[in-house]
């Protein structure tokens, strides 16, 4: 079977805009938490806490910019960066990304993946408020000069868009695909573009997601259902606490992971460094209910046994799992049954870690953005922490690596888990290089 | 060509022409006439730019929703979907009891079209929120957030017609859902037919579902000159069933997927040079297959042998399903034996093209 290898490596997210410094941040174990308030007046929210891409300056995106400039879209400008950067590792510039992809006419694919795209406040007003006359009675004319002057705010609602950026700045002609699979969205974008490679549909591919809902409507949607921490009685860094007994939500998190997937022996060929493998993918379907996972997480171990058979591996090959982790009272707990189901009890199981209490919950992106820290873990040698972890919930009892990462030079797999709203579930086995 | 042979078992389809494949097995034998008309529901609304539409007639969500209840959590392109998507799964007389697979061996793969409608949601809050016709954010935090429904994003998922189908059907296999506008359903079916192929399913359903019309998709055809220049919106879903074939069943004999990076004038035009790359792809996709009838998606300069959007309207995402369900009667009623080439192209520049036709 063709093995498909990862050339390169591009990333946005609250621990940094390179992958280098991310992985810095993941060795010392730093968290990426701030004020919400950063982002916007929160005056009268519930929730106060953000994992926001530090310092983020989108007129770096260089040729990409002006396509991006005034659309409010950050989830689009850190996709563009991820992909850049990711191409930019894998063939060293532009012009040889761009020479490279040439030369796979209609075998150069984009697999990515963007979640729900919430309005922003500029939108209201455009749509809503410029459109009412007196007496808040709709005024066609109006409305149509208002639509005409936020043209470019629409644009961000159309999620293929970095596609096309992509697309028309390096020529990409392969089969091109945006996931739309909630939370799961990132990891079963790069397990299928993995796929693709496999099938002999493409030799290339970059495949990640891109995300952003901190912005009032996005933080506002998932804070009515009550899936954020509202706890502002400890510093911002504090509030994520996936498996610990005082964990009360996520924290929104934001940025972009991708990938460049090329076949081994296309990346041999052209002598590529291969940074590490995608062995397999499992996907399933909780077929339980919208916002909630069932309490034993069968999904996921669906999802979990599916990508072990994929990658041709047993329970005992995985070194650690990157959990979904995301700090809801409901996730940890099922996850942790899943986990026990798949892997056995602690002692047998291997170290369950979660990231997301360092970056928060990227939502869409967060299986793409957790693929990379989880490869440059391995590179590394390392087992990344659990932050926060203080009084760990006796529910969820399992080796959870807290507060400093774990030395683990021997570690060669990780099974990475992300669960999204729906029921969906997408488990990715990645592996060192060497593997 | 396939490595495995995978089989369509089953077509469930919601259009302009009807609610169902029975229904649209009269349309087509009446030879396809038109079913634009007025909008609807919609008519009496002066946010309503479109006056005319291609709604599916007498929908009644009630009579393809098993969960009543849930409903109001489903947006119209949701109910569309839910309701092809069971009667393809249904097709071949399927039921829980007898059904030879277990769920984790049943697949899904569905795309949708944007979530829209939202900002006609958020209307009352955020003219509460408002302070002079500007968005306040103190002022929305105080009066405007406590008018927002607090199940909108839970209505809104892209992925609600895969979720609330798998717990219909027990359905708790590969999956996946999709964005990519006209074409995704044909990525859908590519999806399933590689699941089935590698052994890792041994029933699948693939398809789509959209609806163009609403306030918000109306505003912006208008703004972007779409109506004028003739586009009618419209709505509808299409879903196939998939398994392992046999030779000499109706099947999956290639899909090809591509991508043609121009640029359109206008968001809703396709980027000049589409049919000519999409030409390229369907002659890459059939090889030596010959094809007896062509069936084209819609915005395309050449309109195949059938014509499904003149009478039937632009149902965004839902194109690429409603393709399948014309290739299945284009088989069944017309007789048509040799194979049906599908090809469809996205403004976004997405391309593919689906042969089907008598498994070798």
């Amino acid at each position: 079977m063709t093995r498909v290898v990862v050339t390169g490596l591009g990333v946005a997210c609250p621990l940094g805009t390179d992958p280098e410094t991310v992985a810095q941040a993941q060795r010392d174990g730093r968290s990426g938490a701030g004020p919400l308030a950063d982002a916007f007046d929160t005056t009268h929210f519930e929730v106060q806490t953000a994992c926001r891409v530090p310092d983020w300056d989108p007129s770096h995106l260089g040729r990409f910019a002006p396509a991006l400039a005034d659309s409010g879209d950050r989830k689009a400008e850190f996709g563009v960066h991820a992909a850049v950067q990711a191409l930019r590792h894998a063939f060293g510039d532009d012009a040889s990304a761009q020479a490279a992809i040439a030369a796979l006419p209609g075998r150069a694919a984009l697999h990515t993946a963007s979640g729900l795209v919430s309005s922003l406040p500029a939108e209201g007003e455009a749509d809503v408020l410029a459109c009412l006359g007196p007496d808040r009675a709709f005024d066609f004319a109006a409305s149509m000069e208002s639509l005409k002057a936020a043209n470019h705010l629409r644009a961000r609602h159309f999620t293929d868009r970095v596609n096309q950026l992509l697309a028309w700045g390096y020529g990409f002609s392969g089969p091109s695909l945006v996931n739309h699979g909630a939370c799961a969205a990132g990891a079963v974008a790069i397990g299928t573009a993995a796929r693709w490679i496999r099938r002999g549909r493409c030799d290339l591919a970059v495949a990640g997601g891109f995300e952003s809902m901190i912005h009032p409507f996005g933080v506002l949607s998932f804070q009515m259902l009550g899936a954020l921490s509202e706890r502002t009685d400890c510093d911002h860094t504090a509030v994520s606490r996936p498996f610990d007994s005082t964990r009360d939500g996520f924290v929104i998190g934001e940025g972009a992971g991708m990938l460049v997937l090329e076949s081994e022996e296309h990346a041999r060929a052209r002598g590529a460094t291969v940074l590490g493998v995608v062995h397999g993918l499992g996907s399933s379907l909780d077929s339980y209910r919208t916002t909630a996972p069932p309490p034993d997480g069968r999904g996921a171990v669906v999802a979990m046994r599916a990508a072990l058979a994929e990658a041709k591996l047993q329970p005992a090959d995985i070194d650690w799992v990157s959990a979904h982790g995301t700090g809801t009272p409901l996730n940890d707990s099922a996850e942790t049954a899943a986990v026990r189901a798949v892997f056995g009890d602690r002692g047998v199981a291997p170290p369950l870690i979660s990231s997301k209490s360092a970056i928060g919950h990227a939502v869409a992106a967060a299986g793409a953005v957790e693929a990379v820290l989880a490869l440059l873990a391995l590179r590394d040698g390392i087992i990344p922490p659990t932050l926060n972890l203080n009084s760990p919930d006796p529910e969820c009892d399992l080796d959870h690596v807290p507060h400093e990462a774990r030395r683990a030079p021997d570690a060669r797999y990780v099974l990475s888990n992300s669960f999204g709203f729906g029921g969906v579930n997408g488990s990715l086995v990645l592996g060192r290089a060497d593997t | 060509m396939s490595a495995r042979r995978i089989a369509l078992r089953g077509i469930g389809v919601n259009s302009p022409a009807g609610a169902g494949l029975a229904a649209h097995e009269q349309w087509w034998g009446e030879g396809r006439p038109s079913c634009l008309g007025p909008t609807g529901k919609h008519a009496g609304d002066p946010y309503m730019a479109a006056t005319q539409s291609g709604e599916v007639p007498g929908w009644r969500a009630r009579n393809h929703v098993p969960d009543r209840k849930s409903i109001k959590l489903m947006f119209p392109r949701v109910q569309l979907g839910i309701g092809a998507a069971l009667e393809a799964w249904d097709a071949d007389g399927w039921t829980e009891d007898d059904a030879p697979e277990p769920p984790e061996r049943r697949a899904m793969y569905a795309a949708c079209g944007l979530t829209v409608d939202e900002d006609w949601t958020f209307r009352d809050a955020v003219h509460a929120g408002a302070v002079d016709g500007r968005f306040d954010m103190v002022r929305f935090g105080q009066e405007g957030q406590g008018l927002l429904n607090p199940l909108w994003l839970v209505k809104g998922l892209s992925n609600n017609v895969l979720a609330f189908v798998a717990r219909y059907r027990t359905i708790t296999g590969p999956n996946d859902n999709f964005m990519a506008g006209a074409v995704g359903g044909f990525h859908a079916l590519d999806a399933a037919v590689g699941e089935l192929e590698a052994g890792r399913a041994d029933r699948a359903l693939a398809g789509t579902s959209d609806s163009l019309v609403t306030i918000e998709d109306s505003l912006a055809f208008a703004r972007d000159g779409a109506l004028a220049a003739g586009l009618v919106p419209s709505q509808g879903a299409g879903f196939a069933l998939l398994t392992p074939g046999e030779p000499g069943d109706f099947g999956i004999l290639a899909v090809g997927t591509g991508f043609h990076a121009g640029r359109a004038e206008a968001p809703w035009q396709l980027p000049p040079g589409t049919s000519e790359a999409l030409d390229a792809l369907a002659q890459e996709t059939r090889g030596d297959l010959v094809p007896a009838l062509r069936i084209r998606g819609p915005r395309l300069a050449d309109a195949g042998d059938i014509d499904l959007w003149t009478p039937l309207g632009d149902p965004g995402a839902a194109a690429s399903g409603w393709m399948l369900a014309a290739a299945w009667l284009a088989r069944t009623v017309d007789r048509v034996h040799g194979p049906i080439e599908l090809a469809v192209a996205d403004p976004t520049g997405e391309l593919a093209v689906v042969i089907l036709g008598t498994l070798p």
